[in-house]
């Protein structure tokens, strides 16, 4: 199964190569960041699935969007750098806002280029220990959308830095945990749009990371901290969310 | 006097060779377990100082009783940072007793005293943290296991299960 996954991730992504270097250097990132074969398929097929029928379609001004949605987000990968139980932080909230520019065409499918700004929440404690873990994530993007009337749809592949912060207690005295790392993120979504402007979102997006290591600062000191040691083996960082909210179109 | 020169000396060889063992965060307490897990925590002033980061061979020593006015002890010495450690002597250390099968004067309810807990930095400057009270769970001559909690003074919330 790994070795057909990457075969077909590295066929494809010759063949994307001389279409669009930005998704060649999205591949790349993500394999960086252990993103399983899998996963990296399923992106691959996203874009190439979009990108044919985009090319040279163009015509006339583009549409510029705005969107903020909020919602709820599991943590699926591990939690790392907890002072309490990681099992009770798994659930959390999430919110974001996202900038894209949809080129104009007369087709079906449109590509987009943008930027999401993710933040998410998870917080946990034992009567000894607090977590407040928040984590914010910056990212371009690029979009595949497809347009009806009233409904649209969108898959988005992006790849940009998140800061990981865990400011807790343990017995009174604070604690900062931080895992900084580059990360990528693949998306959909469905949107209603009843108004020219304005739109109603409904999105999911699973964000990847990984890591080896951590770094705490307690009591003046800073330590780094390898759960793993002496191995190096990467840790999955990542989350699921699902957010609904408003786009406004201009 | 010896003894205590003896036990220094044995400490900072064995802190020079200490390795750091990264996969440990040291700002967690360990839990508390009697299984010779060589783990040593406990809160001073509020704060959590551990044990396991710093990898040594021994981190207690055991003292038996050299005639009828001395009592066995055994000596904990712990790095607890880059250049700081932790130390102190439990006196005549023994677990809980089951009473059915001893008389109650000699019984042992685990209790012990532990003193000179002192906190030592690198450059030579100690801290007394006080005397206390050390609750031994299993004392295993056998296994030399020594496993128990303990507090008082500065520290609370103590736990160490060493092998020595």
């Amino acid at each position: 199964m790994f070795f057909l996954s990457a075969g077909a991730v590295f066929s494809l992504s010759v063949h994307l190569f001389f279409r669009n270097p930005i998704t060649i250097y999205l591949i790349i990132t993500m394999k960086q960041i252990n993103v399983s074969g899998t996963s990296l398929l399923v992106a691959t097929a996203f874009l190439l699935l979009g990108l044919q029928p985009i090319q040279a379609q163009r015509v006339g001004g583009g549409e510029h969007t705005l969107s903020l949605l909020t919602g709820p987000a599991r943590y699926t990968g591990r939690m790392l750098g907890v002072a309490g139980s990681a099992s009770q932080m798994r659930k959390g909230w999430s919110w974001s806002a996202r900038y894209t520019y949809l080129p104009a065409s007369r087709h079906y499918l449109r590509m987009g280029l943008g930027f999401l700004y993710q933040g998410n929440r998870y917080a946990g404690s034992s009567p000894q220990n607090t977590d407040r873990v928040s984590i914010h994530y910056w990212a371009p993007q690029v979009s595949l959308h497809g347009a009806e009337r009233l409904w649209n749809w969108h898959l988005a592949i992006g790849t940009g830095y998140r800061i990981h912060r865990d400011c807790g207690t343990v017995y009174g005295k604070p604690r900062r945990v931080s895992m900084d790392r580059w990360a990528a993120n693949v998306g959909a979504g469905v949107e209603f749009r009843p108004a020219a402007r304005w739109g109603i979102n409904l999105a999911v997006d699973y964000q990847l990371a990984g890591t080896d290591r951590y770094t705490v600062r307690y009591h003046g000191n800073t330590w780094n901290v390898q759960p793993d040691y002496p191995l190096d083996r990467s840790f999955d960082l990542s989350q699921l969310s699902l957010q609904a909210g408003i786009s406004y179109y201009f | 006097m010896i003894k205590q020169i003896a036990t220094a000396v044995l400490a900072a060889l064995l802190c020079v060779a200490c390795e750091e063992d990264y996969s440990v965060d040291p700002t967690l307490m360990p839990p508390v377990t009697c299984t010779g897990a060589n783990t040593l925590g406990c809160l001073i002033d509020g704060w959590v100082y551990t044990g396991q980061r710093f990898k040594s061979s021994q981190k207690a020593y055991y003292y038996p009783a050299t005639d009828e006015d001395t009592k066995p002890e055994v000596r904990v010495s712990v790095r607890v940072d880059t250049d700081t450690s932790l130390s102190f002597r439990i006196i005549d250390p023994q677990e809980p007793s089951i009473l059915f099968y001893k008389s109650a004067t000699d019984a042992s309810d685990g209790r012990s005293v532990y003193t000179d807990a002192v906190l030592r930095s690198g450059s030579g400057a100690e801290e007394a943290l006080g005397d206390g009270t050390a609750y031994i769970t299993r004392f295993d001559l056998n296994a030399r296991i020594i496993s128990g909690t303990f507090s008082g003074g500065r520290i609370k919330e103590g736990r160490f299960d060493l092998r020595f």
